[in-house]
């Protein structure tokens, strides 16, 4: 599979601050990337620099095989943007609304009308089409700013955000929708996002960012877990020997009394069955035994912690 | 690039006239060409379609509606916050530019041949002389190029001003300001020496003269369509 985002040390500094420190990202073709990071953290001067709305200070970025320096118009034909605003004119109706930006991108008439309708329709707005949007919901201009983004069909979409402001049913119908392109239609997400539990669902990849800096980037599952696991243990006894049986189980990188319980780590994908035989072998008593699943946003809040 | 260009100009139309109290507006903004209309012609009588006094009603028509209009352009987006999507479109820089500044010659030419055509109605009522007078062709042709000359002038400075603005209401001020300013101190000279001025006027061969100026003002339109197409920058747009 290609990649349809790589950025090889991209920084870009506003005088001092350094808003985006030597990022390296791989954004694989057809993925749902979601990238996240505290209020701050770079993240739209990331999607300004991958649109090649602003010049890098150092580094360099490819996104779609196009140079963001050289070729940033070729960028911006083939992809579809929801900015930290919805950038919709107010004063004009949905449908006009979409239909200058069908215009800008050279859809033939036929093909716009039945676009907008489509799109209209899937975001539940058909009905409003020719409203003026200025007294619209947050939600509704969401929905809208959504569709403009897909209009021309790009093949990457960039989203600021793009269940902000959305009750959770509209929220729900956003994700299937995206879910559904990258799934359908190979379309490539790259999305940021302050739900965790939005990220974990949606997405197959995920990068955190933290004062510019990336921390961590893979895939969900990478993400949350790391390369390792941890598995907790309810009983009695826990003696030395019976963590000396513990840790010499394969796969086994630690094992350590916390207050009561035993905390085991073990290597991702490692088996914890033989774990409780193991100790019950060595004399402890076993109640339980828990492997943890940390979720996203836990994982998220630990690198952004140890991050200092 | 025509094509986009025309694009850009049917967003700018449709924005204008479905804007919020934009029937009011439209019809505020023809309140004073259409006083002009009537008034200068009747005043002139038939030397308003032979001679040189509709170019005041182009003049002033040019100035007020580009000076109202244009200072919303880019600072307009930016309030409105649709500026940087705007900016992530497949548009290029000329185009979204030329969009908006052809839109408003477009339409003050419109209001200036509106205004034409209802001065030659008065003109003729006003001063019948069996027959009807239509305008001179080469006033009609000065007329149009005084108004398209005008309109890119002011638009230039207006988009200038209009980049560097975070709010229409502030870029509409700084450019009326610098439209009116100097105006004003103009006429007060011109006032305080009336007598040695018309003196020195009476000695100069005013035609040559208003080629002159027609000149120069091309020229200077085309320096500040260059520096305005020079300026344009999206990172600069989307940094301020």
């Amino acid at each position: 599979m290609g990649l349809a985002i790589r950025t090889d040390e991209l920084t870009r500094h506003f005088g001092a601050l350094c808003a985006v420190d030597r990022l390296g990202l791989a954004v694989p073709e057809g993925s749902v990337f979601g990238f996240l990071g505290p209020n701050g953290a770079g993240k739209t001067t990331t999607i300004l620099l991958l649109l090649g709305l602003l010049e890098p200070t150092a580094g360099h970025a490819h996104v779609l095989g196009h140079d963001t320096r050289t070729q940033a118009e070729r960028i911006r034909e083939r992809t579809g943007a929801l900015l930290e605003h919805p950038g919709l004119y107010e004063q004009l109706s949905a449908r006009d609304n979409l239909a200058f930006y069908a215009r800008i991108h050279r859809l033939s008439t036929t093909d716009a009308q039945r676009r907008i309708a489509n799109l209209l329709g899937e975001m539940g707005l058909w009905d409003r089409r020719d409203e003026r949007i200025a007294k619209w919901s947050k939600g509704m201009r969401q929905k809208l700013a959504i569709a403009r983004a897909l209009l021309h069909r790009p093949s990457l979409v960039f989203l600021d955000e793009p269940t902000a402001g959305l009750d959770v049913v509209a929220a729900a119908a956003v994700r299937d929708t995206l879910a559904s392109l990258a799934r359908d239609e190979g379309v490539t997400i790259f999305l940021t996002t302050h739900n965790m539990a939005e990220a974990e669902r949606l997405c197959s990849h995920v990068a955190v960012i933290r004062e510019g800096r990336l921390l961590a980037v893979g895939t969900a599952e990478e993400i949350m877990h790391g390369d390792t696991s941890r598995a907790t243990i309810r009983g009695r006894d826990f003696t030395p020997e019976a963590l000396e049986a513990v840790r010499a189980i394969p796969g086994v990188r630690s094992a350590r009394l916390n207050g009561t319980q035993l905390v085991v780590t073990l290597d991702r994908g490692a088996d914890t069955a033989p774990i409780p035989s193991r100790l019950i072998a060595a004399g402890a008593q076993v109640e339980e035994l828990v492997r943890e699943r940390l979720s996203l946003e836990e994982a998220f809040l630990r690198l952004v912690e140890e991050d200092g | 690039m025509i094509r986009d260009v025309l694009t850009v100009m049917w967003k700018e139309r449709r924005g204008f006239f479905a804007a919020q109290g934009g029937r009011w507006r439209t019809l505020f903004s023809l309140v004073s060409p259409l006083f002009l209309s009537v008034y200068l012609p009747w005043d002139a009588g038939t030397n308003w379609l032979t001679g040189y006094p509709s170019l005041v009603l182009c003049g002033l028509v040019s100035i007020l509606f580009t000076g109202i209009t244009i200072p919303d352009s880019f600072a307009g987006e930016r309030e409105r916050h649709t500026l940087a999507t705007l900016l992530a479109s497949r548009l290029p820089d000329r185009a979204i530019l030329l969009g908006k500044l052809l839109n408003v010659v477009a339409y003050v030419v419109l209001v200036v041949l509106a205004a034409l055509l209802i001065g030659l109605g008065i003109a003729n009522g006003a001063d019948w002389q069996g027959h009807l007078i239509l305008y001179r062709p080469l006033v009609l042709a000065i007329d149009l190029g005084v108004v398209i000359l005008l309109t890119l002038l002011v638009g230039s400075v207006g988009i200038l001003i209009s980049l560097r603005s975070e709010t229409a209401q502030g870029a509409t001020q700084v450019l009326l300001g610098s439209i009116f300013i100097p105006i004003m101190i103009l006429g007060f000279v011109g006032l305080l020496f009336r007598d040695p001025l018309r003196r020195f006027l009476s000695r100069l061969d005013l035609p040559q003269i208003g080629w002159g100026a027609f000149i120069l003002i091309g020229l200077v339109d085309i320096a500040l369509l260059a520096i305005v197409l020079g300026r344009f920058r999206r990172a600069r747009l989307l940094t301020r």
